[in-house]
């Protein structure tokens, strides 16, 4: 089931945007369950209560509680970095403070179908590629996480440590072996850091900011590597590979 | 006994020669990272075989060509026009020659070490000369067009003439060493004056983005003036407007004042505000841009999502966007399709811009510069080497691909915020 979420004081807009979903999600053969809020403080409350969504087409322009603030809350109150957002607005300039909310898209209305599809279908193939789960072993119980959940692993003398929202892990073993196991949105930055693409909020080309402020620096060796994926990856988004 | 003596340090002596040599070369040719290896190689190579030759025949005219062509092929290995290579590799030469046959007249005809020593010193002032005078960075990319080439070619060349007549002319003492030391001042001078055109030459460059991007504001400002224009001109008839509005509602005619609302949108729409990011360089460059690749092509579309504001330099932005957008519509304008399509990019702290447009009689796979096809070739091709520079500034990459008729501009560009 895909959780799709819209939020715009436009009623009109709201249900024919509805509409179009359930129409594209059933040609493209994805169970869709679509939700829909009229207030920034409405999905603010229902996301704060748990209401997970996969993707989020928001208003910037809302009355109250702005777009802004509300991405703002999911991105940093709920550490949440896995629902895709994509911002709606009747205007084509944005300020710098919606970049840092690492929106999957802009749409400017009116929105055509098109671009509906091309965002949805963005969104789904970017989940997809993230389903798998990581193992590992302590002691000899086997445990498995989620590897969306995952922000980064460091290894620190002969264990590796890894962060998730909930907290850290750790366990013995070589960043190398582990690294073959990770799906590709995982990037070696140095001999002992893994991050993963999904919570980095800035990159530069000597060091990577993660989500959760930390900042890791890319060693000499990996620097053209890492730079040569990123340029790949907004390759293929854009081609949609 | 002595003789081994001699050539161990004639062996010494003409590292810190090759050295020099490879120091002076880089000052004005642009190595590519990948070549370093070979460079290495070749100066290796390039170091034995002079040693070799100059042990076998000494100072000699065989030697001198054999030197020169060392010097010749070494410079293939560097980016840059043939006839840059050329005049370096000249210079380069007759620099060399100079301080060795100044050497050779002044102190003795005799071969020994020590005149090598003195030689290689001579050379060192020469280079240390050379490097305080010249802007490396700027002076390696630059190239000109045949009459100032010719100019640069000619003295050097002259300077080798005039040498070679005084080494097999007899000639002897201070005079001809007098006339060494103006050959070498001659052609120092000619290393300083390549600089200042460089210089001039860069200031040109400049003028022409700056003068660009004053056609660019210019053209904005009509965008906005007839935006606002159509506002205003729409305010002006609203009353008319709601009045018409009021009488197809009344009637209950539901179609007609949705084509009216339709048609009152359509007239809002300014067809030459193509981008409307709020960025003002970026929306003055492409619009003005735009417009002009419009007019000769078919299909024009551009994807923008950018902040109002962006960490980037104005001018560096449009000596990347302005000659990439050139170059691609010069390309698409050439083709059957003429299409072009522009997309830019900001997501975390990383500026990805990526052109497409149709093009023919490249072959398919990567390039890394494109040859012009225009017959101004010192003027052109030059843009790329420009916006390889900037990307350069901003740690970033540049990639181009050509596949099936169209060709692709890849760019990421780190936007520092950190």
């Amino acid at each position: 089931m895909y959780r799709i979420g819209i939020c715009d004081d436009d009623k009109e807009l709201c249900s024919g945007l509805e509409e179009q979903i359930y129409q594209i999600t059933k040609d493209l053969k994805v169970k869709a369950d679509v939700e829909v809020w009229y207030s920034g403080e409405g999905i603010r409350k229902d996301i704060g209560n748990g209401t997970r969504l996969d993707l989020l087409f928001l208003d910037i322009e809302l009355v109250r509680e702005n777009g802004i603030s509300v991405g703002k809350f999911i991105r940093g109150e709920m550490e949440d970095m896995q629902t895709h957002i994509v911002y709606i607005s009747a205007r084509q300039s944005y300020a710098m403070q919606l970049f840092k909310i690492q929106p999957l898209d802009f749409l400017v209305k009116p929105i055509s179908n098109e671009q509906i599809r091309e965002v949805l279908a963005r969104s789904i193939r970017q989940k997809q590629s993230f389903k798998s789960c990581f193992e590992y072993r302590k002691g000899s119980a086997v445990f498995r996480v989620p590897a969306k959940d995952i922000a980064y692993f460091v290894s620190v003398d002969k264990k590796i440590r890894f962060t998730t929202k909930d907290g850290e892990e750790e366990f013995y073993g070589k960043l190398k072996n582990i690294m073959e196991e990770l799906p590709d949105d995982f990037m070696m930055i140095h001999q002992s850091y893994i991050v993963n693409q999904l919570y980095v909020s800035e990159y530069a080309y000597d060091c990577v900011k993660m989500s959760d402020g930390t900042v890791f620096s890319i060693s000499k060796p990996y620097r053209k590597e890492i730079r040569g994926k990123i340029r790949q990856y907004r390759r293929a988004e854009i081609h949609g590979e | 006994m002595v003789n081994d003596r001699v050539i161990f340090e004639l062996m010494i002596v003409n590292i810190l020669r090759v050295l020099l040599i490879r120091k002076l070369m880089e000052l004005f040719l642009p190595a590519e990272e990948d070549e370093i290896k070979k460079i290495r190689i070749g100066y290796v190579c390039y170091y034995l075989l002079a040693t070799i030759l100059l042990c076998t025949f000494k100072i000699s005219a065989l030697y001198g060509i054999c030197t020169y062509l060392g010097i010749a092929g070494l410079t293939s290995f560097y980016r840059g026009t043939w006839k840059k290579r050329i005049w370096v590799s000249l210079a380069v030469f007759a620099t060399d020659l100079a301080c060795s046959l100044a050497v050779y007249f002044a102190f003795s005809h005799q071969f020994i070490v020590n005149l090598q020593a003195v030689q290689t010193l001579l050379l060192l002032i020469c280079v240390t000369i050379i490097s305080r005078t010249s802007d490396t960075a700027a002076d390696r990319e630059i190239a000109f067009d045949k009459r100032q080439t010719g100019i640069l070619i000619a003295v050097p060349a002259a300077g080798i003439l005039i040498l070679s007549v005084l080494l097999y002319g007899g000639y002897q003492g201070m005079a001809a060493t007098l006339i060494c030391v103006s050959t070498l001042i001659i052609n120092l001078s000619i290393f300083y004056l390549y600089h200042m055109m460089a210089e001039n030459y860069r200031n040109l460059r400049e003028n022409d983005i700056y003068r660009q991007q004053t056609y660019a504001y210019r053209n904005q400002l009509d965008v906005i003036m007839e935006s606002q224009g159509r506002i205003r001109a729409l305010r002006h008839d609203m009353k008319n407007h709601i009045l018409a509005l009021q009488m197809l509602l009344q009637k209950k005619d539901w179609a007609e004042a949705c084509r009216y609302v339709d048609s009152m949108q359509d007239f809002m729409v300014n067809p030459s505000e193509y981008i409307a990011s709020g960025n003002e360089s970026v929306d003055s460059l492409l619009n003005y841009k735009l417009q002009r690749a419009n007019e000769i092509l078919e299909m024009v579309e551009a994807r923008i999502s950018i902040p109002e504001k962006l960490m980037l330099h104005t001018f560096d932005l449009n000596v990347v966007l302005g000659n990439l957008l050139d170059n691609a519509t010069e390309a698409a304008s050439r083709t059957q399709e003429k299409r072009l399509r522009v997309m830019i990019k900001l997501e975390k702290g990383v500026l990805f811009i990526n052109i497409r447009n149709s093009c023919q009689g490249i072959a398919d796979g990567k390039q890394r510069g494109l040859e012009t096809t225009k017959e101004d070739a010192s003027n052109h091709g030059i843009g790329l080497g420009n916006v390889r520079r900037i990307v350069e500034k901003y740690q970033g990459e540049m990639d181009l691909l050509c596949k099936d008729g169209s060709m692709e501009t890849d760019i990421i560009m780190y936007i520092k915020e950190m």
